[in-house]
């Protein structure tokens, strides 16, 4: 274990993980965000052969947008444990693999109202039923070690963390790229050839070759294009019940906090503040969509986001605002789906706006549409992209019937700069 | 307000109008243009706030990140956009990094834990801050680099020359880590470190972050020439 866990390391090329044996089997992932590159590598490291289409840059998404927030599980700790625990574990697990782009500096859940405070124990409980370290701390001790906050009237402190939303996706494609995996980026993937009930070809355009036409093979098609996957399913003839659904964030110059602030309360808009680099991020909002491309904040959104911002650090609104920008969630509509069975955290409920579970599912398309060799991996957050990875790819090998092992968790990620090192492949 | 784009490469230009309010930035505008139906306009994006670093181009002359750029900052008149020099141009815009990133090091201050409850403890500074304040006093922070070679678009020395953020990178690694950066140090004094610069200081006045590198390469010859009399 350990010596290939320096091998990893022992970047760039030639490494012995290179050599690894492949098993035959050829997989064809459909999206370059997060998602797509953890399951690339976790794919690559148990020997497939892998290709990933992407239709902008990577991670030119939703991934790269979000907040950057290390979610250690609290959020959702009141809601859903099982959901809370996975955070927690995969925070820790990143933390391993993945420190370089990492501030694991912590959080603080902070009640500004009575009604806030009183959620407190209901808080607490829910965090330490799922193995969160949470721990009660008094007000004076938090505008201490916080100083911005406004009147805090008591608070919590839990492991969150934050990181670089760009720098975390791209270490795994580099991995992914180190051990042989075909990342193509500017590829925008247009149809599918489906024959006798089965995946055979993803029809791809090369966009920066005038829109030439691949046609791809592949043993089983992954579509992990997120917010976009109703319209790959579309060109698949597969129903996939899912609305774009963007939200805004907003950033002013100024480390205002070290750690991740959110509000003492089950989550709801414009309750967490994160901070990045020199910037503090507020966010977000929820709306619905037809079209996730081009999304960009209302007037309306920004403003009540920086009234929220304001609820938390007094003079917030005074800054001058350094970016507003929207990202798309995947929002997932009850219908008549299966859910593929290896996938035990999966779950389909009926959902409107923010009672969507955001736990992650796979859409068997062989159970569901009857095309085989043909799945979508919807939800999910960055911080359990690794374990997404995981299920996802226990669900194609016993999809194809082969045996493999999931290893991601055991080694330590290259650095994000050597995607882009040692020229295009 | 009505405004037009022009997109500038070695094979020729393209021209485009939008309509949109001047607090929207040029990424913004590329994205309405795009999605408006235009299917052969490329560039690079992914946070939209400047904190990633990709998408840099030459706005009016000048490097600058996309995202950060207000349509209405630029005043009136066609706004001019180019492709980054001294990378790979892809299309339009959107370049390859592979040279920047070919050259910096891999100096991250910010280190794997080792996933223990005790490595989390410490990690969390708040959780034992009685007991280790400085620890409490300190957070971890990513450095100021995005990695978005605006600086090295900018530098004026057209020979082999690292570029202005990897020898920022290998300064801060020596002020922050003496002990293990001696390698490194040497690499900064090949004929492509640091005595490449000019001195010219475009790199500091374009860089977004602050970063200076250039106050960063006259630090570290400054650490030669003490060394240099020393010997
Ligand atoms: C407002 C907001 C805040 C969030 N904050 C956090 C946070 O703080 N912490 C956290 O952990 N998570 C957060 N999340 C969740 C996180 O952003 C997502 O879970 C994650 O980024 C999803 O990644 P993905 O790869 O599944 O989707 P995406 O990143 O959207 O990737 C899908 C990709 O598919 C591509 N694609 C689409 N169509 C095609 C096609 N036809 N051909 C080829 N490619 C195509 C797209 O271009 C896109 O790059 C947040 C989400 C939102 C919306
Ligand atoms: S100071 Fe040196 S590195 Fe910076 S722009 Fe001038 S010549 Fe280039
Ligand atoms: S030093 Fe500044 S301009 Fe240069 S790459 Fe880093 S952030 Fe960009
Ligand atoms: S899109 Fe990330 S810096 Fe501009």
């Amino acid at each position: 274990m350990e010596a290939l866990y320096d091998e990893l390391n022992a970047a760039p090329l030639p490494m012995p993980a290179c050599s690894m044996k492949k098993n035959g089997y050829h997989i064809c992932i459909i999206g370059g965000g997060g998602t797509g590159g953890a399951l690339a590598y976790d794919l690559a490291l148990r020997g497939f052969s892998v290709t990933v289409l992407e239709k902008g840059e990577l991670t030119s998404g939703t991934t790269g947008r979000h907040h950057g927030q290390l979610h250690c599980g609290a959020r959702y700790a009141y809601g859903d444990r099982n959901i809370a625990r996975e955070c927690f574990e995969e925070s820790v697990i990143l933390s391993r693999i993945a420190g370089s782009c990492i501030e694991y500096n912590g959080g603080f859940f902070v009640a500004l109202t009575d009604e806030e405070a009183d959620f407190e124990k209901a808080f607490i409980e829910g965090c330490l039923e799922s193995g969160i370290p949470a721990r009660k701390v008094n007000k004076e001790k938090i505008l201490a070690i916080e100083p911005r906050l406004g009147p805090v009237k008591t608070g919590v402190f839990v492991p969150d963390g934050t990181f670089d939303a760009f720098r975390l996706p791209m270490m795994f494609f580099s991995a992914a790229k180190l051990l042989g995996a075909r990342i193509m980026p500017w590829h925008e993937v247009v149809g599918f050839d489906i024959a006798n009930g089965r995946m055979q070809a993803v029809i791809a355009r090369d966009l920066l070759a005038g829109g030439r036409e691949l046609r791809i093979e592949a043993d089983y098609v992954i579509n992990a294009s997120g917010a976009w996957a109703g319209k790959i399913g579309e060109m698949a003839g597969a129903d996939i019940p899912v609305t774009p659904a963007p939200g805004a964030m907003l950033a002013v110059k100024g480390r205002l906090v070290d750690r991740v602030i959110s509000r003492m309360r089950p989550p709801s808009d414009g309750d967490i503040l994160v901070p990045q680099r020199g910037l503090t991020i507020i966010g977000s909002t929820q709306r619905v969509t037809d079209n996730p491309d081009g999304i960009l904040p209302t007037e309306a959104e920004i403003e009540f986001l920086k009234a929220k911002a304001e609820e938390m650090i007094p003079g917030f609104t005074n800054l001058p605002v350094h970016a507003a920008w929207a990202a798309a969630r995947p929002l997932a509509g009850s219908r008549k789906h299966k859910v593929g069975n290896t996938v035990e955290s999966a779950v389909i409920e009926d959902v409107e706006g923010r009672s969507l579970s955001r736990d992650f599912m796979i859409l068997d398309h062989a159970a569901n549409d009857y095309i085989e060799g043909f799945a979508t991996i919807l939800g999910g957050k960055a911080t359990v992209l690794r374990a997404m990875a995981e299920k996802t790819a226990n669900f194609i090998s016993s999809a194809l019937h082969i045996e493999s092992e999931c290893r991601t968790a055991s080694y330590s990620l290259p650095s994000w700069r050597e995607y882009f090192r040692g020229g295009r492949s | 307000m009505m405004y037009s784009i022009q997109i500038k490469t070695q094979d020729g230009t393209r021209q485009y109008a939008l309509e949109a309010s001047p607090e929207r930035t040029i990424l913004d505008a590329l994205e309405i243009i795009r999605s408006g139906g235009e299917k052969n306009l490329h560039y690079r994006h992914s946070c939209h706030h400047g904190s990633c670093g990709t998408c840099g181009a030459v706005i009016n002359g000048k490097p600058r990140l996309m995202c950060l750029t207000r349509l209405g900052s630029l005043g009136a008149g066609t706004i001019v956009l180019e492709p980054l020099s001294k990378a790979e141009t892809l299309d339009g815009v959107a370049v390859f990094p592979g040279r920047l990133f070919d050259s910096l090091p891999n100096t991250d201050y910010l280190k794997n834990t080792d996933g223990s409850a005790a490595a989390i403890e410490l990690a969390v500074p708040e959780i034992r801050y009685r007991d280790i304040p400085e620890l409490g006093a300190k957070p971890k922070r990513l450095e100021d680099c995005i990695e978005c070679g605006l600086c090295t678009a900018a530098c004026p020395v057209s020979k082999d020359f690292i570029g202005p953020a990897a020898c920022a990178h290998i300064h801060i690694e020596t002020v922050k880590h003496p002990e293990t950066s001696q390698t490194l140090l040497a690499r900064a004094f090949e004929p492509d470190g640091a005595p490449a610069c000019e001195r010219a200081f475009e790199c500091s006045r374009i860089c977004p972050q602050g970063v200076a590198p250039g106050k960063h390469i006259t630090a570290l010859l400054m650490t030669r020439q003490v060394r240099g009399t020393g010997h």
